[in-house]
């Protein structure tokens, strides 16, 4: 169905806040694919992806009064929430297991063969980048994904984060530090390249075959 | 000050661009949907409105295929003189004859609204065809029309003539619809909305399938097809929602004659739903009986009428229906000098196995 002219419209604080079905349509058409991305750098694995898209919409249909009434667009607050549901997948998995339950069945692998071994490249790629990440504490992790995989600036990641701008500022130089002294800035084909990251969590979806 | 974003997005830049697939993004916003329809805070108004206030904001859709709704038969023997409560609860028994069975709900409607003019008044009317899909994998579909408007009731024309013979007319706002509307004489293109369109109390809509409005909430088509069957559990069942969901623009009687005749009309529940929404009316004490009723396409039924007290001076509620199928012609909305406010039609409404034209 085309939505042409819908795409680009953004629901207001107060609408998501009032709990309008709208709104959360226009947040989902306008944000979806943002959370998206961020899910799938964050675990390198698109099914967990998937799950974290929906749970993060639906925590923050259940959290829409904590959005605070002043400020600008809902995609900090979006990704704040992404990255608690990162954080702890399992907890809200549980808290949504019914909904969960009844999400779309997902194709396990992409249609066309092209497109699968452009996102075997890309995991690749993806591992290689973790597996630097990897040497970051968590929080540090998180701001990373956050303002420079996804944009946020300082402040917009402090909302997100629900911590102070200074916190995040130091996060982010003690992320560079770290980074400098483990990566070639210049990465062709890349120190870490090659195997994918064998262990990545499916905690959604476990959870999800237990009620099946 | 942002330095160190941009050293780190050189350090390791952002390694994948992975959008959702489209149809991913479609089927899980239409889970999220589904999944917050059912715990909406505040219902839409859009029920109340629908038969209150018919103007020109594009409510929601209505319905049908297999057959078209046709007036009474005529029959041979005298009419015997019956109550409004004989005639609904003949009604009641008749509707359970119907198909509740079929993939697709469709309702075929006509709204008419009435607004005054300078010296005039006049009714604009749009059409309305919603198939409404029982199972989510099945596509919905749904058109809508402006069908024109024209100066109307007695001595309308001649003033209109005065006025100039405008062929635009202009509806001012009010606290429920805030912007004007233009109304043109010539009808408009039909738009193919795929989905129903919801429209929300502060303006607000979207399009979201398989989702009825009850007791003043958005409700899926799974509870839909859950009501209880019989009036009491039915009538229980939807006081519950108005003591969960206080309005106190109207009275808890009123939301109940509201989405009865909604029951009955154009929601896709089974002939027991509707054969229990038809005696809950009918166990209501304060209706009148008019035995050979026409509506506006000159149908003839039975009409009931049911006194309410909306907040726009609509004072009653006139049902024109077929006792013997059970069918709906039109539910007209009638202020206190007896002028007609409003009216939708049923050209069409029930359950089919025919799929929806194509586009």
């Amino acid at each position: 169905m085309l939505r042409t002219g819908l795409k680009v419209e953004l629901p207001t604080r107060d609408q998501l806040r009032d709990g309008e079905p709208a709104a959360f349509d226009l947040l989902f058409d306008a944000f979806a694919n943002t959370v998206h991305r961020h899910a799938v750098r964050m675990t390198g694995d698109w099914a967990v992806a998937e799950d974290i898209v929906s749970l993060t919409f639906l925590e923050a249909w259940r959290l829409r009064q904590r959005l605070l009434p002043e400020g600008g667009s809902p995609l900090p607050w979006l990704l704040g929430i992404a990255t608690n549901v990162q954080r702890n997948t399992a907890r809200a998995a549980r808290r949504h297991h019914d909904a969960l339950r009844r999400l779309p069945v997902q194709q396990s692998v992409p249609d066309f063969a092209d497109e699968l071994v452009d996102r075997m490249h890309d995991a690749t790629r993806l591992a290689a980048a973790q597996r630097a990440l990897g040497r970051l504490r968590r929080a540090e992790r998180e701001v990373f994904f956050l303002c420079v995989w996804s944009g946020l600036d300082y402040a917009a990641a402090a909302e997100a984060l629900g911590v102070p701008v200074g916190t995040v500022r130091s996060r982010l130089s003690r992320a560079r530090d770290k980074l400098r002294k483990i990566v070639d800035p210049d990465p062709e084909p890349g120190p870490f390249g090659g195997q994918l990251d064998g262990g990545r969590t499916s905690a959604a979806r476990s959870i999800q075959e237990k009620h099946r | 000050m942002n330095e160190d974003i941009e050293e780190l997005a050189r350090l390791l830049p952002a390694p994948v661009e992975a959008d959702l697939a489209p149809d991913r993004h479609r089927l899980l916003k239409e889970h999220m949907m589904q999944e917050i329809q059912e715990t909406v805070p505040t219902g839409p108004r859009r029920r109340v409105l629908k038969w209150a206030f018919a103007g020109a904001v594009p409510v929601m859709a209505a319905a049908t295929a297999l057959v078209l709704i046709g007036g009474q038969p005529t029959t041979t023997t005298p009419p015997e003189p019956k109550s409004p409560r004989e005639v609904l609860l003949a009604a009641a028994t008749n509707v359970r004859k119907t198909t509740s069975t079929g993939r697709y709900f469709v309702t075929k409607t006509e709204t008419g609204y009435v607004f005054p003019a300078r010296g005039y008044d006049v009714l604009g009317r749009r059409y309305t065809e919603d198939w409404e899909p029982r199972s989510a994998q099945d596509r919905p579909w749904g058109v809508m029309q402006h069908l024109g408007a024209a100066p109307f009731g007695p001595g309308s024309e001649a003033a209109w003539h005065v006025d100039g013979s405008p062929t635009v007319w202009t509806i001012p706002g009010d606290n429920k619809n805030p912007e004007a509307t233009t109304v043109t004489a010539a009808a408009g293109p039909r738009t193919n909305f795929g989905r129903v369109m919801v429209q929300y109390k502060n303006g607000g809509s979207t399009n979201v399938a398989r989702t009825f409005v009850l007791g003043g909430k958005v409700m899926s088509a799974e509870t839909m097809a859950a009501l209880p069957t019989d009036a009491a559990g039915l009538r229980a069942w939807l006081t519950e929602r108005y003591n969960a969901d206080p309005d106190p623009s109207i009275s808890h009687r009123d939301r109940l004659i509201d989405d009865a005749l909604h029951l009955i009309a154009d929601l896709p529940v089974t002939a027991q739903v509707r054969s229990a929404a038809y005696r809950m009316l009918a166990e209501l004490d304060t209706s009148q009986l008019l035995p050979n009723a026409t509506d506006q396409h000159g149908r003839t039924g039975s009409a009931v009428t049911f006194p309410v007290k909306y907040e726009d001076g609509v004072t009653t509620l006139r049902v024109i229906f077929n006792e013997h199928s059970g069918d709906v012609l039109s539910i007209e909305q009638l202020t206190a000098a007896g002028k007609l406010r409003g009216y939708t039609l049923m050209v069409s409404s029930g359950w089919t196995d025919e799929q929806p034209p194509a586009g």
